[in-house]
């Protein structure tokens, strides 16, 4: 290799030496100064003088000056920056130089700060992601909290609405009401009503928040589905003197595996819905299939919704202007829209503001079990009672005598003879000494709970129907109920007809 | 007669406040800006105790950074040094703590305080008492200071300046 030619060389260490402001000092052994070249007033090195020590200077303190190093960007003027190199051994001299960065430091620092707020900020949003994480965590938990909060608040609304609503009945039931009294009675079972879909719609909501959701699919009657949800929902039509018709297309499959709980939820959420906001005219269901999929179409000739509202419609809490002047809190449209993710389905609203609305349901389903179908397509047998003139005699074991005695009312004009235990150990004791054709429990009741009693009951050998009154609606938890030894669950608020039916049901099937 | 000067370098990842806690100290001053140290500043402080007096000469290092480590050159006949920590980024005790390892792997120990600065951002705080109670635990002198509010920094140089003072280090 060999050196850059002498002129060249001198060349580039002209300019370097003006564009750089070089300055060079040689030091004896005690780093002192020997000799300078250079503009040292560029540093403020201008104080500078023969003879002194350099080790004495700040930014050179505690530097050894016996081997080469280099010390890079030093602040060593107010607004100067250099290099500073140190050679112990050019030619048996000692030489320290310095090369002026000022021309570079300030895009450099750009440079540094850019890269500096590229970390921080990718520190923050690591940062962040770990909050949404922990606040993702925490929403989970909060929402089991909450969930079971709800469910315990609904418990504790049923068991009242039992009361308020069979009362009311009671009292509906007497001959010779003034008008206004019977008035009176119908807005108590309208507000109970309206707080028990309240209850439910609250209710269904928190179940839909949460993970363990699911579907419970059995295999369905659709015509039998149709039809219970007719009859619900045919005497509030008549109510308003509206027109309502069910039609289920002949082509349409007659049995499926469907959560009918569900499905029938959406039903009356639709049909409720529509019968409650139109005032005249009429409500449509039609219930048609495909191959694969259910097909719901529920239209009323109501005031319509404007398109600007077929999105928001479907969101909590929502409601369109209309909505805002019927009672309700906007949850209906939204758990119906739920349900129907979850069925994996769609739905679709057709309306405008005038021209009434037409809510479409895909539903896509299985087909249901042979067995069912078999079952299903056998003539039903029509039972005939051998022991009519026979008086039941009802174990009714519950802590709340509000509820016992309104039972007990019911129960007795139904031709019940009914005797009152007030917790599960009474009616322990009783069902020891008396013979019982079934016994009806609450279930949360001190000494002795309900679900205690039944398992003493059948270790007793007691064989008669058992039915439960539960605030709860939890299908797994009513599964289990009967795995420990249940024959039917009722859930509170008690429906009296449906407690009558199920209680001669299963009073004719021990027959 | 000549003071005798003392090096002290500040050492740390970026942005924890070394050059804010300098400026604190030497000037009294503090700047919501943030302008990232390039190479080395230096700074000088005259400390007076009752019997004597020393110059802080305070190198001000660029902390480490994505472009790189710091230039440990610079700690050479280093007294002392101060660590500083951002207590809004815990990332930075590692920092700190990763750097006092290299010092002390190329000088021997050096003795140092820790600075855990940002005090004045107790809702970003990332560092616990009881994480201070173990760097404390572990004989480390730890000021939690504030530059923003000058909470500390005065008290953690002079203490610094006071064991040089007496230990003549």
């Amino acid at each position: 290799m060999h050196a850059l030619p002498t002129p060249l060389a001198n060349e580039i260490f002209s300019n370097l030496f003006h564009s750089h402001s070089l300055y060079c000092c040689e030091l004896d052994k005690n780093t002192r100064v020997i000799n300078m070249w250079g503009d040292n007033t560029f540093y403020d090195f201008d104080k500078w003088s023969l003879g002194q020590d350099l080790s004495k200077v700040d930014f050179l303190l505690g530097m050894v000056f016996d081997e080469p190093w280099v010390m890079r960007d030093v602040q060593v003027a107010k607004d100067n920056h250099a290099d500073i190199y140190f050679s112990p051994n050019v030619v048996g001299k000692r030489y320290l130089a310095f090369i002026s960065t000022q021309y570079t430091i300030e895009r450099r620092r750009e440079n540094q700060l850019r890269g500096n707020h590229l970390t921080l900020l990718h520190e923050r949003n690591k940062k962040l992601i770990f909050q949404l994480e922990e606040s993702k965590n925490t929403l989970i938990t909060n929402n089991a909290g909450l969930t079971n909060f709800i469910a315990s608040m609904s418990h504790e609304f049923r068991t009242p609405l039992t009361s308020i609503t069979g009362y009311a009945q009671l009292i509906g039931d007497q001959a010779g009401l003034p008008n206004e009294t019977i008035k009176h009675l119908s807005y108590i079972e309208s507000a109970s009503q309206h707080l028990l879909s309240l209850v439910e719609n609250v209710l269904d909501q928190a179940q839909l928040d949460t993970e363990n959701f699911q579907l419970q699919r059995s295999n369905v009657s659709i015509a039998e589905l149709v039809t219970e949800v007719t009859a619900v929902v045919a005497s509030l039509a008549s109510a308003k003197a509206l027109a309502f018709s069910a039609v289920m297309s002949e082509n349409c499959v007659q049995f499926a595996m469907l959560d009918s709980l569900r499905v029938r939820q959406i039903l009356i959420n639709l049909l409720g819905n529509a019968i409650k906001f139109t005032e005249d005219g009429e409500v449509k269901l039609l219930i048609d299939s495909s191959d694969t999929e259910i097909i719901i179409t529920v239209s009323d000739t109501g005031p319509g919704i404007d398109p600007s509202m077929h999105q928001s419609i479907f969101d909590a809490y929502q409601r369109s202007n209309m909505q805002s002047s019927k009672p309700g809190v906007g949850l209906g449209l939204n758990i119906t829209k739920r349900l129907v993710d979850k069925m994996e389905g769609t739905i679709s609203l057709l309306s405008s503001k005038g021209n009434g609305s037409q809510f479409t349901i895909r539903l896509p389903f299985i087909e249901a079990d042979d067995d069912f179908v078999e079952e299903q397509t056998q003539p039903i047998p029509i039972l005939k009672s051998t022991k009519a003139k026979y008086v039941y005699s009802l174990l009714l074991v519950e802590d709340n005598t509000d509820i016992s005695n309104l039972l007990k009312i019911f129960l007795t004009r139904a031709g019940y003879k009914v005797d009152i235990a007030e917790n599960g150990q009474v009616g322990l004791d009783k069902t020891r000494i008396h013979s019982y054709d079934a016994v009806i429990s609450d279930l949360q009741m001190p000494i002795l709970g309900g679900r205690e009693l039944v398992q003493l009951l059948r270790k007793d050998g007691f064989t008669k129907p058992i039915f439960a009154l539960t605030a709860s609606e939890k299908k797994s938890e009513q599964e289990k109920m009967l795995g420990e030894g249940f024959t039917t669950i009722l859930t509170k608020p008690i429906q009296m007809q449906e407690l009558l039916s199920k209680l001669a049901s299963a009073l004719h099937s021990e027959v | 007669m000549e003071i005798e000067s003392r090096k002290v370098c500040m050492v740390g990842d970026f942005g924890v406040g070394k050059t804010s806690s300098v400026e604190r100290f030497v000037s009294n001053v503090f700047s919501d800006k943030y302008l990232t140290t390039i190479g080395v500043k230096v700074d000088t402080k005259v400390i007076k105790s009752e019997k004597s007096e020393i110059k802080l000469v305070i190198w001000d290092i660029a902390g480490r950074n994505r472009f790189g480590n710091i230039e440990f050159t610079y700690l050479r006949g280093s007294a002392s040094y101060l660590l500083v920590v951002d207590g809004t980024r815990k990332s930075t005790l590692t920092t700190a703590l990763e750097l006092r390892d290299s010092i002390e792997d190329r000088y021997g120990q050096i003795p140092y305080v820790m600075l855990i600065n940002k005090a004045d951002l107790q809702d970003e705080w990332e560092i616990t008492e009881e994480e201070i109670a173990g760097l404390r635990a572990k004989n480390i002198k730890v000021f939690v200071t504030s530059a923003k509010s000058g909470d500390n920094i005065e008290q953690a140089f002079i203490e610094l300046s006071q064991s040089l003072i007496e230990k003549k280090v």
